[in-house]
């Protein structure tokens, strides 16, 4: 892993975001923002900022003609019962390294909440479309029962075993916290260069971040910042999780968590915990839906219990991850994880 | 509402976040406003740069300051101490005009290299010398000395940081304030202006009223309908409760007529954290504790002022 710098460098950073209501099928657009700032970064024994903000209006579909192809592909796509807040942010950043070329860096995203509950969020992509239908058919399961089901297996599906090892190994990573025994299976990595919401050629330091092996105690390699205002930190990018040679059996019955409302990782108590937005608890042949819960188990819990993986790497549709109040886009990828019921 | 909102400011920001120390000059200038029946918000270039801003020596000195008062097993988790000036201008009736700001603000977290405790303190007002250092040191010291188990007791003191939570708590859930609980909205000299210019006024709540007042949090944010500066009134005799909740930690919540929050409470010198329940009829009978009303940026504002409640649950944190 490569050592902690602060070259001096400055960035020049832009962004548009459109807010949308989509009732009975027809789109709306609530609130258009853009903002532009450049900074300077200087390091000494304290980072020094001197940051500025640049004239910048927002246009409507100002988003580029693929770009605005896919978004009206996927109003159309939405289903005409229900309303849906969504989301469209294009940002784009140009690092000026010390030394070499300017870097042009941009993104992308678009994310969705629906009157159901529940939050999703994607690359703006030719993939969104279905992607975001397939997501929104898990909004639809129900209805929702309260279950007890403390002391069931879990199975961590659709990319979720990310979001949860993102909160119990990457943030304490991030924070240097005090290193635990994984299973020697597992592997966790934070890839800078993963096609994902967290891609980072260069990052807010203008350096090329490079890859860092979480489950063997290296820290993200990336200094991530929200806006030309805030103080890059070490922050995580694309989030993803490799297995070896675990195989596991879908336990019966289980749990399977499906999709996450959000998740945080308390450093004092050294406690994970994820809202739960949709999960079923499979019995036999049979599925019954829950209704959304929180989860909690103790960072030591979750390593120990941890017994295998299925299927394929997977991406979970996004996590907004806020960290002294800066909001970044990280990338999650993972198979099914099977894991013991370590308590609530 | 047609026209628009301008802000300029300048802002110097220093703070420790992670191990690293950084100092941010920042110039902004923005604009927002209801075009087409759509919110929009757009960046300008300010007229003053980052030169503009406040000094940063006397804040990097308030930041070593907080740092070598802290006894030996408590540490700075992480802190961020801003001042700034901002000029507003709005265009649209009925409070077209301009006016000029000041604002300083303190967020901090100690932690406890012990119990690993971590206690968040906020504060705030219109310059540096307005904020109140005496209470940090209170709370480190608390930090540095904990005391097993929670007391059994019949009156909890409720500190004035503690008292501006439950007043900002109040004012989120203003819809279905409790019976007997009284909340107002009174004003701050430094910060007379609402977010759309309109002068805020003083007036007791009630259930389901009206705000007249909108709060703007930054230029980049729609205004929305809130209660400014707003205070839990106590009265009567002075008294003291038997333990000290000294400092939320994290936001009370209301629910089923009673309103809940963790706090670092304080009995003997020995510090604890602790959850703590306070149905609403105790919250409609305080008794006022001694020591001065404080400011607290919390929200659109709020003033806590010392109080002793009666029937407080206090539980293990």
């Amino acid at each position: 892993m490569s050592q902690y710098r602060r070259p001096d460098h400055r960035f020049v950073m832009s962004r548009t975001e459109e807010r949308w209501i989509v009732t009975a099928g027809r789109p709306r657009l609530l609130e258009l923002r853009a903002e532009k700032g450049e900074a300077a970064l200087a390091g000494g024994p304290a980072t020094r900022i001197e940051a500025r903000s640049v004239a910048f209006f927002p246009q409507p579909a100002g988003f580029g003609g693929e770009a605005e192809r896919i978004f009206a592909t996927l109003l159309d796509a939405l289903p005409k019962s229900g309303s849906f807040h969504l989301r469209r942010v294009r940002e784009e950043r140009t690092i000026f390294p010390h030394e070499g070329e300017p870097v042009l860096r941009s993104a992308r995203l678009v994310s969705l909440r629906a009157s159901a509950g529940g939050s999703l969020i994607f690359p703006l992509d030719l993939s969104v479309p279905e992607r975001l239908l397939e997501a929104l058919d898990l909004l639809e399961m129900g209805p929702p029962e309260r279950l007890d089901v403390r002391g069931i297996p879990i199975a961590w599906t659709g990319g979720t075993a990310a979001v949860l090892l993102h909160e119990a190994l990457g943030h304490p990573a991030e924070a240097d916290a005090d290193p635990i025994r994984w299973p020697d299976w597992l592997e966790v990595l934070d890839e800078p260069e993963h096609d994902g919401l967290g891609t980072m050629p260069v990052d807010d330091h203008g350096v090329v971040p490079t890859r860092a092996r979480l489950t063997g105690g290296e820290r993200p390699d990336a200094f991530r910042c929200a806006s030309f205002r805030d103080v890059p930190l070490r922050r995580m990018t694309n989030l993803v999780v490799r297995t070896d040679q675990a195989p596991a059996e879908l336990p019966d019955p289980r749990l399977e968590v499906l999709l996450l409302a959000g998740g945080r990782w308390d450093a004092a108590a050294d406690v994970v915990e994820l809202r739960v937005a949709r999960a079923r608890l499979v019995r036999g042949g049979s599925a019954r839906t829950l209704a959304p819960f929180t989860w909690r188990a103790p960072r030591t819990a979750v390593a120990a219990s941890l017994r295998g993986a299925i299927g394929p790497v997977v991406a979970y549709p996004g996590v907004i991850c806020a960290v002294e109040g800066q909001r970044v886009a990280v990338g999650s990828f993972s198979p099914t994880l099977v894991m013991e019921a370590p308590g609530w | 509402m047609s026209g628009s909102y301008r802000k300029e400011g300048v802002s110097t920001i220093v703070s420790l976040a992670r191990g690293i120390e950084s100092v941010a000059r920042v110039a902004e200038g923005g604009m927002a406003g209801v075009r087409e029946g759509r919110f929009f918000a757009a960046s300008l270039d300010p007229a003053a740069g980052p030169e503009a801003t406040p000094d940063p020596g006397p804040l990097v000195d308030l930041l070593r300051t907080i740092g070598r008062s802290l006894p030996g097993d408590v540490e700075l988790q992480r802190m961020t101490l801003m001042a700034g000036a901002s000029a507003h201008e709005i265009d649209f009736e009925p409070g077209a005009r301009r006016w000029n700001e000041a604002h300083c603000r303190l967020h901090l977290t100690l932690r406890s290299t012990r119990t690993r405790l971590e206690v968040p303190l906020l504060r705030g007002g219109a310059r540096t010398d307005d904020l109140e250092l005496r209470e940090l040191v209170e709370v480190a010291a608390l930090l540095a000395r904990p005391r097993a188990g929670v007391p059994r007791v019949a009156t909890l003191e409720l500190a004035p940081a503690v008292m501006a939570e439950l007043a900002a708590s109040l004012a989120v859930v203003l819809d279905d304030l409790p019976a007997g609980v009284r909340l107002r909205q009174t004003s701050h000299p430094a910060w007379p202006f609402d977010g759309a210019g309109a002068e805020i006024v003083a007036f007791e709540a009630s259930a389901g009223g009206r705000r007249p007042n909108v709060f703007r949090p930054s230029y980049r944010s729609p205004a929305v309908p809130a209660m400014f500066h707003v205070e839990i009134p106590v009265g009567g005799e002075e008294a003291r409760g038997e333990v000290a909740a000294v400092e939320p930690i994290g936001s009370a919540r209301w629910s089923g007529g009673s309103v809940r929050l963790d706090a670092l409470c304080a009995v003997d010198g020995g510090g604890f954290a602790a959850r703590i329940e306070i149905p609403a009829a105790g919250m409609a009978r305080l008794s006022r504790s001694p020591g001065e009303r404080q400011w607290f940026p919390l929200r659109a504002g709020a003033w806590g002022t010392g109080a002793v409640v009666e029937r407080a649950r206090i539980r293990p944190w």
